[in-house]
């Protein structure tokens, strides 16, 4: 047999996975997984033809890691071009490639089989899977990745579908279970304590967004109200309140409406500008203090993460209005949800006011059967 | 709506039983569109059956859909996992006994029937009156079902009654659930040790064989594996645990099919009944894990009650009715 492998890997990160330092008691390191992957490959011998053993490997493969913040986040087989990296979704790419290289580090297609059990994967080669009927060795995979003719991503459901089709015409599925704990290499610890660092290094501002519906139909409070789309309850929507002028609702007359046409980025910035959250995080890792930042750069952060946002009225405890925003990611499947509690005369005082708020955060959404059962 | 629902359930129980009559039994009738005999006698036959099935299993208070061995025969595999789910997000009956509609055939020889009317017992008053469409192979078995609306469309009929509050509050519970599997897959001993209450109620199943030399003729002949459980304390389970944690090099735990369940008079306590698939360097298994989380302290929530039991034994799946669940404890 010809194989014909050629590993190249930076070996020299191996050796630097330093930690970095953050403030609030993030301390960025490399996750866990790729630690794991890293130590499992063998130091010696790369790049030696037939390390990891996979039969009928043709062509060329490189493997490659990458940083963030100075620590490695990614090891993964060059499988795309680059063209196709910036074309499509990088994470379910990276996943790909990161996949690939856990595969490879399995001694057979049997065990490679049992990995993709594991993960949930399936890998179906002309209507068969890994290491049934003519899909017998992940090497066939990589001749259809190899000469790729056609490439598309379905996302949207609790299963992505990676469609492949080469040359000659052969085609690959690759369908991978809809969960952010696959997908990313970083568990639920280290991924919220990425997100919370990034949030206050942000310096993205407020977008305002006003519906693209012109649809309105009337609230029980003489309102009017676009939207309408829900997110598991009824009462946890898209809604944006107008006043009957179909002017956007921000007042202290109406304190729910106006606080969730401001989650929902629809209020002017000179609106949103003197409200400051004070969010106390709801994490894995406890050590992580309350943070202050200003409404308009959260939601300048959070508007660039691809979420669709929902705002439901959580009704009030005493003089305080209490209201939600659900975040939620349609490919990667999980929630963020923050809860604010303010006084309606907040709205209007002209003046900083600080909202109390609660974050919780990468709150799986793919694994649910039935999450509203009574006894 | 619960008690018009109730009431409706009572009188056909009450007239069931009195008039000795099967006032439960549905008999649907395709009045054109399916040419084939023999697929349009199919599909009147599973759809009677279905909608007949669906009543009984209202009536007779039953959790689960039980379908006897001809039956199940007029679903495919798809169908029938279809018929569980939606019957998991409402229990639903047909409130009329006699039905005619015209059949659909399909481009590709398959054929629906629209149009029937059901009851969603979990839906509001403004939206539990609905149709069901049902779609059938080339053979006549029920391959799909779908309420008349869009997927999500369905959901908010389903969940329409569930406050922001509620959605809020057993959000938490599933964050919490991901954040103790995250301790088990870091090897997060210290977080595990936190999260338990001190007193909590851990109990182990674990699948062994009878001896069958031991057993008289009759128990002989029946099934030889049986789930015996172990009632361990936080002690011995931390101990256990920091075992396993030394002997493996790593661990993945996944959980699916997580179900919340609120306790009917502590707004505090929680049951989570999920299905663990355990996968580590030297051991996998499969089970379900149920937990009893206690809230009252919202920002440390604690777990009360921890069981595990093997997903099945005797080469069966573990009856749906033996899992444990937040009923099974009193508290």
């Amino acid at each position: 047999m010809n194989i014909k492998i050629r590993h190249i890997l930076i070996v020299a990160l191996l050796a630097f996975m330093p930690a970095v330092s953050a403030q609030n008691g993030i301390e960025i390191k490399t996750p866990e997984r790729i630690t794991r992957m890293l130590e499992s490959i063998p130091a010696t011998g790369i790049p030696t033809a037939g390390q990891f053993r996979c039969p009928e490997l043709s062509g060329t493969l490189q493997f490659y890691t990458e940083a963030y913040s100075g620590v490695t986040i990614q090891v993964g087989a060059r499988l795309f071009s680059d063209a196709v990296r910036t074309s499509y979704d990088p994470v379910i790419i990276s996943f790909v490639e990161r996949l690939w290289v856990e595969l490879l580090l399995r001694k057979t297609t049997a065990s490679q089989s049992s990995l993709l059990k594991e993960y949930g994967v399936r890998m179906v080669l002309g209507g068969y899977p890994l290491g049934s009927g003519s899909f017998k060795q992940l090497g066939q995979a990589l001749d259809v990745i190899n000469n790729l003719s056609s490439l598309s991503i379905t996302t949207g459901g609790n299963e992505i579908d990676m469609f492949m089709r080469d040359k000659a015409g052969s085609t690959l599925h690759i369908y991978i279970p809809a969960s952010r704990d696959l997908l990313f290499s970083y568990d639920k610890k280290e991924h919220e304590e990425i997100f919370i660092n990034d949030m206050l290094n942000n310096r993205a501002g407020y977008k305002q967004a006003l519906p693209e519906s012109t649809v309105f139909t009337n609230t029980d409070n003489g309102l009017l109200v676009t939207g309408g789309e829900c997110y598991m309850i009824d009462s946890l929507r898209n809604d944006v309140f107008y006043t009957k002028d179909k002017i956007i609702v921000f007042s202290s007359e109406y304190p729910e409406e106006s606080m969730r046409n401001l989650m929902m980025s629809a209020v002017d910035l000179k609106d949103a500008k003197n409200f400051y959250l004070d969010i106390t995080p709801h994490t894995y890792n406890r050590d992580i203090k309350g943070f202050r930042t200003t409404m308009s750069r959260f939601m300048g952060f959070v508007q660039q993460q691809g979420y669709r946002f929902y705002t439901g009225d959580a009704g009030r405890n005493g003089d305080k209005c209490q209201c939600l925003l659900a975040m939620y990611h349609p490919v990667y499947n999980y929630l963020h949800i923050l809860s604010v509690s303010f006084t309606p005369d907040q709205l209007e005082s002209g003046k900083e006011e600080t909202i109390k708020a609660d974050l919780s955060t990468f709150i799986p959404q793919h694994n649910i059967k039935n999450l509203f059962q009574e006894k | 709506m619960r008690i018009q629902h109730f009431l409706l359930t009572a009188a056909l129980a009450f007239f069931t039983v009195a008039a000795h009559a099967q006032l439960d039994v549905v008999r649907f009738t395709v009045s054109d569109g399916i040419s084939d005999a023999a697929l349009k006698a199919g599909v009147e036959k599973s759809t009677s059956t279905m909608l007949s099935v669906l009543n009984n299993t209202v009536i007779t208070g039953k959790s689960k859909i039980k379908l006897d061995k001809e039956s199940e025969q007029l679903f495919t595999k798809d169908g029938r996992k279809c018929l569980d789910e939606m019957w998991a997000s409402s229990a639903m009956m047909c409130p009329v006994s006699q039905i005619t509609e015209k059949g659909i055939s399909m481009q590709n020889g398959t054929v629906q029937v629209r149009n029937i009317p059901i009851t969603l017992l979990a839906a509001d008053d403004d939206n539990c009156e609905q149709e069901l469409v049902v779609c059938f192979n080339q053979q006549g078995q029920i391959d799909n079902l779908m309420i008349a609306l869009e997927e999500h469309r369905y959901l908010d009929v389903i969940n329409a009654q569930i406050s922001v509050k509620d959605f809020h509050r057993r959000q938490a519970i599933i964050d919490f659930v991901e954040n103790f599997r995250t301790a088990y897959n870091r090897k997060d001993i210290d977080y595990i040790n936190n999260v338990f209450s001190d007193n909590a109620l851990i109990i182990t199943g674990k699948v062994v064989k009878i001896d069958k030399k031991k057993q008289d003729l009759t128990a002989q002949s029946l099934n030889n594996e049986q789930i015996q459980y172990q009632k361990s304390t936080k002690e011995e389970y931390i101990t256990n645990l920091k075992k396993c944690f030394k002997n493996n090099s790593y661990i993945n735990l996944i959980f699916d099919d997580i179900e919340v369940m609120r306790h009917p008079k502590r707004d505090d306590i929680f049951g989570v009944t999920l299905k663990q698939h355990w996968n580590s360097s030297n051991y996998s298994d499969v089970g379900y894990l149920f937990l009893m989380i206690n809230f009252e302290d919202e920002m440390n929530p604690s777990i009360q009650v921890r069981t595990w039991q093997p997903d099945k034994y005797n080469g069966k799946p573990l009856p749906r009715d033996e899992v444990f669940s937040l009923d099974m404890f009193s508290i």
